[in-house]
């Protein structure tokens, strides 16, 4: 297996388990994420992880959430940055907007 | 915590990887006997899957030489299937448990909570119990008053190491070193940063810090 796809293979199990997981207001389960998915209604994870690691190139991902905020999803990823500094990111999950990122405490 | 996995089968080693890194381990793979003999005695291992069948020498033999040069981490076998008489080997040159191939992941996942668990000297119950916390170890969350909490991996992976180590001091390298297999972990500020997660979902006292050498979870929440 090539490191991309084990790459990818590790991040969607990461957001698979931190979908159940979610600590927001409402918890989105696996199969409603699959679903999200499916019918093109959220970002695919990978994606959204290519436009955060172009702000912070060679990154590593930490933690990632998927959360309903206010009725508009968005996917809270921790990375690490090759300055070792420890950052949130959000990104709305349809539009891939960085809706924030900052270091984290 | 922090495995080794030792198989040569690399489909096998692909899925376990997987499945591993899935329940929150940190997971170190080797494929020869050679490497395996001085990695697992030099590194900080919480557990190790060692497969018997090994190119560069034998899984039994490597087993004998951690057990003699006095690692006392715990060690679970892999062996072909029906051979009792490679199970017998295994137990006597100080394996901890084994399983036959082909095995049920969650047989596997099973086997090492359990191991792990009698490692710190924790009943194993069906969730690990340790100061006044539940942890359900297959769903991922944590009960505290009867009230369930939920956590992301991250923090799952901070709140079982602590669970298993409740009153002891723990130092940010050795916490990293335990959690991580990247050196860039282990010189920034990850632990800090989950260790303020768990206290903000938790509460403060939960974890101690004790400046200058590291944290203590007493599990001691008001």
């Amino acid at each position: 297996m090539t490191t991309t796809a084990w790459l990818t293979r590790a991040l969607l199990a990461v957001l698979l388990l931190t979908l159940a997981l979610s600590s927001s207001a409402r918890d989105l389960d696996q199969d409603e994420a699959l679903r999200l998915r499916r019918e093109g209604l959220i970002m695919p994870l990978e994606q959204l992880l290519q436009i955060a690691l172009l702000r912070h190139p060679g990154a590593v991902l930490l933690d990632v959430e998927l959360e309903e905020e206010d009725g508009v999803l968005v996917y809270e990823v921790e990375l690490l940055t090759e300055q070792n500094i420890v950052r949130e990111l959000e990104l709305h999950a349809i539009t891939a907007e960085v809706l924030k990122d900052e270091v984290e405490d | 915590m922090r495995l080794l996995l030792v198989e040569d089968h690399v489909p096998l080693a692909d899925e376990l990887l997987a499945s591993l890194s899935r329940q929150g381990y940190a997971v170190d793979w080797l494929a020869d006997g050679r490497d395996a003999a001085y990695q697992g005695a030099t590194e900080p291992y919480d557990l190790i899957i060692l497969d018997l069948g090994l190119p560069g020498k034998p899984g039994l033999q490597v087993l004998q030489e951690w057990r003699s040069g006095g690692l006392v981490t715990p060690v679970l076998i892999l062996t072909a299937r029906g051979s009792w008489a490679e199970r017998i080997e295994g137990l006597k040159a100080g394996a901890d448990d084994y399983l036959s191939k082909p095995f049920h992941p969650e047989e596997l996942q099973l086997r090492i909570q359990s191991l792990l668990r009698r490692s710190r000297g924790l009943a194993n119950q069906p969730q690990l119990e340790a100061a006044g916390l539940q942890l359900d170890e297959g769903r991922q969350t944590v009960k505290r008053h009867d009230q369930e909490v939920q956590l992301t991996a991250a923090e799952f992976r901070l709140l079982r190491y602590f669970m298993l180590h409740t009153g002891q001091l723990l130092s940010k390298s050795h916490l990293a070193e335990h959690l991580y297999d990247g050196e860039s972990e282990r010189d920034s500020n990850v632990i800090e940063v989950y260790v303020n997660h768990l206290r903000r979902k938790l509460g403060r006292e939960i974890i101690e810090t004790r400046r200058g050498q590291g944290y203590r979870f007493s599990g001691d929440a008001a």
